[in-house]
């Protein structure tokens, strides 16, 4: 039999080991980031704006270097290896299709400048273009497509490369919400096509959350957790992973009343009262933050059989169509949001001032200590 | 058919265009411009010596100015002279904008504003300050020519190259970085980023630069009179040396033939742009 080397030992395309960026004073743009890529992951550098992932992308392509650390694509260092030396490419933010270029002319334009015969010019750009579907396109110039066929000549002209890594800075973020809902669906398609590893920066959950294998998610040039979507929204490992990924109701617990019977750790949270968690690690007193996302809450009009309810009352209701987000108070004046799919067509049978009974299972609270 | 069809509607509030006070503004304007130009060329098919009252239609003058070999002389000079300035000043004026607008170093507001002073500067100072230089380093006279017009050459690229540089410049101001790095990403190196995004995008403020520094030195006159010598007359000399004695129709010409090879560049520059702009709409492959 034949040896099939698994995708563990495989080294990573890219390592980032200690990499730190300044501009000047004051805090890193970049700070002390480790980073392993393996290969052929669609990789999300995610966070909030100017928490350092463009940064952290740039110094990828070479654009911006890095103050310390390291950064190793496919086994090479590439410290002082200018952009243009690097097997990378990327798709910028405007797209930065050249405007004065056909679609063919912008396409070619990266075998061009290092030389490649025409025929073969030819025959790749015919290939690049045939995958990202904008076949007979090639005499248009830049002012005649649309914001989402430029995008695709930015992607053909990077894919053309054939780069060992292919990064992008905020694909989507200007094409309109239907075009963007049917780019990520393609670009991730894309992704496995061409079997090429992508890194994107992006500052919308949605998109990280929908797109990627995994996610850095980054906070003041720092990464905060890098996990695969499911883990991150569901066990984020600190407050601001907890908030910035999808909508969460955060307590901070004032005493731990130790454990109950069955070992779970016993939470006293001002407002709430006693709640019992599974958490099986031990938690120093005085920092431990208790998470419900909001669609983990159920709703009921009278009392369920449950360990943690709260009667609560409605003070205002949002309706999205798939789905009606609700802001509760408790009793004891702790704010609630909940989420309610509309699973039943008809008017939403919710006013303001209604009275609810809120619960939800222990095993849903996540426990956080940072 | 109706009665609002047949009657004039009152102007809409943004149609300026059908308002009297507008109307009669544009034509003040276009009079107060162009009246004297029209009398210009107009008279100079006046077949009269005094240029004052019009005797009748002739090419009398034009002929007589082809004649005259000291007009022609300074013609050519003037032509050579704006030719190698516009073309020094180009190259100068983009080197610097580009060098002010790509990096960083220190002084560079200071340098900035230096570098747009023989704008500001009165042509009088300039011009005085140019022929005290000249004679200051002891610039050689009585070379052959072209070499003779050195002196005028350099003076007109010293006030001409700020004026590219600016309209660069402010072409540069919008220019998306990501073009240049995108370019070096693709694997370019930075003089072929320079050479395939950065140029074709400055192209049309190199164009218009040009044919600033183009205009500016054929009709330069206060600098020019003070760094030419007795051999080296332009054009705009040769004119005010002709004017000091008469006004005569030959002068017209002249400056006829002038208007009409600078509407001519013009209009090439104009038409070479349109054409370079007609490839990016759409259909017309």
């Amino acid at each position: 039999m034949k040896e099939v080397r698994g995708a563990s030992t495989e080294p990573p395309i890219v390592e980032i080991r200690g990499v730190t960026k300044r501009f000047g004073a004051g805090r890193p743009a970049v700070d002390s980031v480790d980073l392993e890529i393996p290969r052929g992951e669609l990789f999300a550098l995610l966070g909030p704006s100017g928490c350092g992932k463009t940064t952290l992308l740039r110094m990828l392509a070479g654009f911006e270097t890095p103050t310390a650390g390291e950064i190793r694509i496919d086994g090479a260092d590439v410290a002082g290896v200018p952009p243009n030396r690097r097997p990378v490419n990327m798709v910028f933010q405007s797209y930065a299709v050249f405007p004065h270029m056909s679609v063919f002319d912008n396409v070619a334009y990266g075998l061009k400048v290092t030389g490649a015969p025409v025929a073969e010019r030819r025959e790749r750009v015919r290939e690049a273009l045939g995958l990202v579907r904008l076949d007979g396109l090639e005499a248009r110039k830049p002012d005649q497509l649309s914001g989402g066929q430029r995008q695709r000549v930015a992607l053909a002209r990077a894919l053309v490369k054939r780069p060992r890594v292919l990064l992008l800075d905020e694909p989507l973020s200007a094409l309109d919400a239907k075009l963007r809902e049917a780019m990520r669906l393609e670009l991730v398609n894309l992704r496995i096509a061409v079997g090429i590893t992508f890194v994107f920066v992006t500052h919308d959950q949605d998109e990280a959350l929908s797109m990627a294998d995994r996610i850095a998610v980054m906070e003041h040039g720092r990464v905060r957790q890098v996990a695969d979507p499911a883990a991150l929204y569901e066990y984020p490992s600190c407050r601001f992973v907890a908030d910035f990924i999808g909508k969460v109701n955060l307590f901070e617990a004032s005493a731990s009343a130790g454990r109950d019977r069955e070992g779970r750790l016993v939470l006293e949270v001002p407002g709430l009262g006693a709640l019992p968690v599974p958490h099986p690690e031990p938690v120093q007193q005085g920092e431990i933050g208790l998470a419900v996302r909001p669609e983990k809450l159920r709703l009921g009009e009278s009392r369920p059989d449950a360990e943690i309810v709260f009667e609560a009352t409605v003070e205002d209701f949002a309706y999205y169509g798939s789905e009606t987000r609700l802001f509760l108070v408790t009793e004891g004046g702790v704010r609630l949001s909940a989420t309610v799919p509309n699973t039943d067509r008809g008017p939403v049978r919710i006013e303001r001032g209604a009275r609810r009974f809120v619960s939800w299972a222990p095993a849903d609270t996540l426990v956080l200590t940072e | 058919m109706s009665a609002a069809a047949g009657r004039r509607l009152a102007p809409g509030p943004l149609e300026y265009g059908r308002r009297a006070w507008m109307r009669l503004t544009l034509l003040a304007t276009f009079v107060f411009l162009y009246a004297p130009i029209a009398t210009l060329i107009a008279f100079s098919f006046n077949d009269s010596r005094r240029n004052i009252v019009w005797r009748g239609f002739t090419f009398k003058y034009y002929e007589k100015a082809w004649n005259n070999d000291s007009l022609i002389e300074a013609f050519v000079n003037s032509l050579t002279i704006a030719f190698v300035s516009t073309l020094a000043s180009t190259v100068l004026g983009t080197l610097a904008a580009v060098a002010l607008w790509r990096f960083r170093f220190p002084f560079k507001g200071p340098h900035e504003a230096a570098m747009a002073l023989p704008i500001v500067i009165p042509e009088i100072c300039m011009g005085v300050a140019m022929l005290a230089f000249f004679a200051r380093i002891g610039w050689p006279t009585g070379l052959p020519w072209p070499l003779n017009l050195g002196a005028i050459t350099i003076a007109h690229i010293s006030f001409s190259f700020p004026f590219v540089a600016v309209v660069v410049r402010a072409r540069l101001a919008n220019f998306n970085r990501e073009l240049d790095e995108a370019a070096r990403d693709l694997g370019a190196s930075e003089w072929q980023a320079f050479r395939d995004v950065l140029v074709p995008y400055m192209l049309p403020g190199l164009v218009a630069g040009a044919l600033l520094a183009f205009t500016l030195s054929l009709d330069d006159f206060v600098i020019t009179f003070f760094t030419s010598g007795p051999d080296t007359v332009t054009f705009p000399v040769k004119v005010y040396s002709m004017v000091r004695f008469s006004v005569t129709p030959e002068v017209n010409a002249a400056s006829t033939v002038l208007i009409a090879i600078t509407l001519l560049i013009t209009g090439i520059a104009l038409w070479l742009q349109g054409r370079s702009g007609a490839r990016q709409l759409p259909g017309k492959g």
